[in-house]
């Protein structure tokens, strides 16, 4: 029995940057001279990834059937692991996950008896787009779940945000998964030393047992003014959970549009369509909902 | 009592003569008339002949008319991508391009494949009555993100009225084909929503609820039953799904069939699914169908039950896996005599350990989830394996970790209840507890006595003397007595005088007196073993 061939897991939401990161692998240091098998996992955005790598020498898989049901990709996934495995015989294999992949479905398949012998899985690394990141993870579970069984996570795109929401964001991530390396950076760029010190924990031990605490979304509306002031003091003081929030808000004087992030409260005209005079949506870490729509909406 | 009251009663939660089987024959319906997806799926003709096909290849209770989520989104406007062992899979979004939502409008009963799929319904309907007829309509949420691909995540956060229009109007589609396929004769309609898995139930009861509610309202005031299907990880989502007041939730193999049940009979809601589509089905064989079923059956219970796999067949479905289900459903003996091979199976795992520890090396097996992530499975398997050198070759050692399959399996005919857990011969001898160095030299040491030991007892051994019984064949037997004595050796000594017997031993009675000497092992006793293994003793002897 030969010895597995390493496997890099590329996972994240949407527009995280996977494809970019992809790119900057396969001219990357550690990876010159190898022979390279890819697999493109995509989502709902047929042929599109595939289409963006770069040329060159690899072998290149995409299982972009667009299968809604689990059970087809899985199938998939299993038989072209295998033909890669058997026939491609290549030095390392680097997986660009969906953005709505189940990172421990993902996991386990690694650990089913059919791919364990033959492909090991090198590291894990999540890719986090702080702007989505912060506006999906309420509605997304997965994406919660990919961060929490990451070995690595990349913060992406840091050039696009200010430094409090960055901060917020590093907190968030660390709570959810205290164990990975983050690293921070724009367009996907990595240094080779921070890929080269990942180490991969199966996670299936039951160690990191227990559901991480929820990101919440809630949704306020009130036909009654909001007390600014109240509404200030409760921002405040939440000020380390909120990740977001936007909508229509009236202090007594009308709607106004408000939007929430990183610490920094703008205001502006009210978006049209909403009613009624206050709706807003409130992302938040490791509130309690009810506490959260209470403080936040007292006349 | 016919399939389709069965199928209606179990919806009911009414007592049945035995639990409805409704295999989710789709484009797997194709294969079976050997036809690719793409083409099976474009014809009502090919649908009426593949769904015929499927009863009567599987006897079933109920089966779907077809099964494609894509129909609808199609007739909005969506490019389709097709292939050959598949549904068509969406390929384009119609909303992320210039088309308004206002401009789409509810598709009637005879645009694109909806009239094909229809046209098929009413057929059925009409030459099964005895079977419930599925019609199948994709939920509003899926049909939402047909439609607006996955922007739909970042416009819950941006624009989340946007979002609640949009699921209004495709509740609105889904209601209209709900309507459609009651008309065309379906006393069922199986809603699938397999995309709510991706959200958690306060997303759920923010943007599903309201839609789904209408939905199932609509198919009772038509008279019909509703089901809601979903696969993955949707778990967390149950409780909110039977508020959405559908008959029957139907789930995949990745929810527990416990949890259902217990969720959905507090809901008063029938429930159904779980068939390992993929391991099972798929990649297994007709026995491990018929074990699967038995176990579904068997957590289900027999009352609002419908047995069925999670989702859509995958295409390739091995058919005699299918009809294996269907025998164990209808036959009450054919289910005690799977029920029966599946305990002998068991039993015969644990009989084979019977031969285990009778090797010449002492084997320590340690059981663990898993040296590289559990700190105590780790410094078990450091123990031994710094241990086992000192031996020299004598003991081999080897790690089970039983997050896979095999190794659970092993644990269980070992009868290993705990972890980590070292085994030497298979034998439990260090449970939860990191033996010292020495501890565990002694009990390697010991087991190697065992063995030496047992070796020694196993041995017999005989001399024969044979002749015409004169007075030079008593000398013989007088002297061998004599010599056996002084050695304190347990040899028997037997004198034989039938010539006839004589000569089988390969020597001519005039050779009289004969000493012959032959030495007994015992090699096996209670099982038989492979020619393999006989094979290796004879070497031995030759």
């Amino acid at each position: 029995m030969s010895t597995p061939i390493d496997v890099w897991l590329l996972t994240g939401y949407l527009g995280a940057g996977k494809t970019t990161m992809l790119n900057n692998l396969l001219g990357a240091e550690m990876f010159k001279g190898k022979r390279v098998a890819l697999v493109i996992n995509e989502f709902g955005q047929l042929g599109i990834d595939g289409a963006l790598v770069r040329p060159g020498e690899w072998t290149k898989f995409e299982l972009n059937k667009g299968s809604l049901f689990c059970a087809c990709i899985k199938v998939d996934t299993v038989k072209v692991l295998r033909q890669i495995a058997f026939d491609i015989k290549p030095d390392v294999v680097i997986i660009e996950a969906t953005g709505l992949s189940e990172s421990a479905d993902l996991e386990a398949l690694f650990a089913s008896s059919a791919i364990e012998d033959l492909l090991n899985v090198r590291a894990n690394i999540c890719l986090v787009d702080p702007v989505t990141f912060t506006k999906v993870c309420a509605f997304v579970p997965c994406v919660t779940r990919q961060v929490q069984q990451a070995d690595g996570i990349v913060i992406n795109k840091c050039d696009l945000s200010d430094e409090a929401s960055l901060k917020t964001l590093t907190a968030t991530l660390t709570q959810i998964n205290p164990r990975a390396a983050i690293t921070m950076t724009s367009f996907a760029d990595i240094p080779n030393d921070w890929l080269a010190g990942l180490t991969h924990a199966s996670g299936q031990c039951g160690i990191s047992s227990g559901p991480p605490a929820q990101a919440v979304s809630v949704s306020i509306q009130s036909a009654k003014p909001i007390n600014q002031r109240k509404f200030m003091a409760a921002l405040s003081e939440l000020k380390g959970s909120i990740l977001r929030l936007k909508g229509n808000i009236d202090f007594g004087d009308g709607s106004i549009m408000v939007e929430y992030a990183g610490g920094e409260l703008t205001q502006g005209e009210a978006i049209k369509n909403l009613r009624p005079p206050t709706a807003f949506v409130v992302i938040a870490w490791g509130v309690n909902r009810d506490e959260l729509a209470e403080k936040l909406s007292r006349p | 009592m016919t399939g389709k009251e069965r199928v209606l009663k179990a919806f009911r939660r009414e007592p049945v003569d035995r639990i409805p089987w409704v295999p989710f024959v789709g484009s797997h319906a194709g294969a079976l008339i050997g036809l690719k997806a793409h083409e099976y799926l474009k014809s009502s003709k090919h649908i009426i002949a593949g769904a015929e096909e499927a009863i009567r290849q599987y006897d079933p209770d109920g089966i779907p008319v077809t099964f494609d989520l894509q129909v609808e989104a199609e007739i909005l406007g969506c490019d389709l991508v097709w292939s050959d062992e598949n549904p068509p899979a969406v390929a384009s979004h119609v909303l992320t391009d210039s088309t308004k939502l206002e401009n789409l409008h509810i598709p009637t009963p005879d645009e694109g494949r909806l009239k094909d799929c229809l046209e098929a319904a009413r057929y059925l309907c009409e030459a099964h009555r005895d079977l419930a007829i599925y019609g199948l309509v994709t939920g509003p949420f899926t049909l939402a993100l047909h439609l607006l691909g996955t922007d739909i995540f970042l416009k819950m956060y941006d624009e989340g009225e946007y979002v609640s229009r949009l699921m209004e109007f495709c509740q609105k589609v889904t209601l209209a084909v709900s309507g459609y396929y009651i008309d065309a004769g379906c006393p069922v309609i199986a809603v699938v929503d397999p995309m709510t898995s991706q959200i958690g139930p306060d997303v759920f009861e923010q943007f599903v609820t309201p839609h789904s509610t209408k939905v199932f309202d609509y198919i009772r005031s038509r008279g019909a039953l509703g089901s809601f299907f979903v696969c993955g990880h949707a778990q967390q989502n149950l409780g909110v799904m039977c508020k959405c007041g559908p008959d029957n939730i139907c789930v995949d193999e990745n929810i527990p069939l416990a949890v259902v049940k217990e969720i959905c009979e507090k809901h008063e809601v029938s429930f159904g699914g779980n068939l390992k589509l993929t391991t099972v089905l798929l990649l297994g064989t007709p026995q491990d169908a018929q074990r699967n079923a038995i176990s579904c059956m068997d957590t289900a219970g027999d009352v609002g039950y419908v047995l069925a796999p999670g989702c859509d067949l995958p295409y390739a479905v091995p058919p005699e896996n299918l009809k294996a289900v269907g025998e164990v459903v209808r036959d009450e003996y054919k289910r005690d005599v799977a029920r029966m091979l599946g305990e002998a199976e068991q039993g015969k795992s644990q009989l084979d350990m019977s031969e285990y520890g009778q090797a010449d090396k002492v084997i320590v097996d340690i059981v663990t989830l898993d040296s590289e992530a559990c700190a105590p499975c780790q410094y078990m398997v450091e123990a031994v394996r710094k241990v086992a050198p000192e031996f020299d070759g004598l003991v081999e050692w080897r790690e089970h970790k039983i997050k896979y399959r095999e190794s659970l399996v092993f644990m269980n005919a070992l009868m290993v209840h705990n972890v980590p857990t070292i085994c030497i011969d298979g034998i439990i001898t260090f449970v939860s507890r990191i033996p010292s160095r020495d501890e565990l030299v002694e009990a390697i040491q010991n087991r190697i006595f065992d063995k030496v030991r047992a070796r020694i007892q196993r041995r017999r051994a005989s001399i024969l003397i044979l002749g015409n019984g004169d007075e030079k064949c008593l000398q013989l037997q007088d002297n061998v007595t004599q010599a056996i004595a002084e050695l304190g050796a347990e040899v028997d000594v037997t004198m034989i005088t039938d010539e006839a017997e004589i000569l089988r031993y390969g020597v001519s009675p005039k050779q009289s007196p004969v000493a012959v000497m032959a030495k007994y092992q015992v090699k096996s006793t209670l099982n038989v073993p492979e020619t393999a293994i006989i094979k290796e003793w004879v070497k031995d002897i030759i």
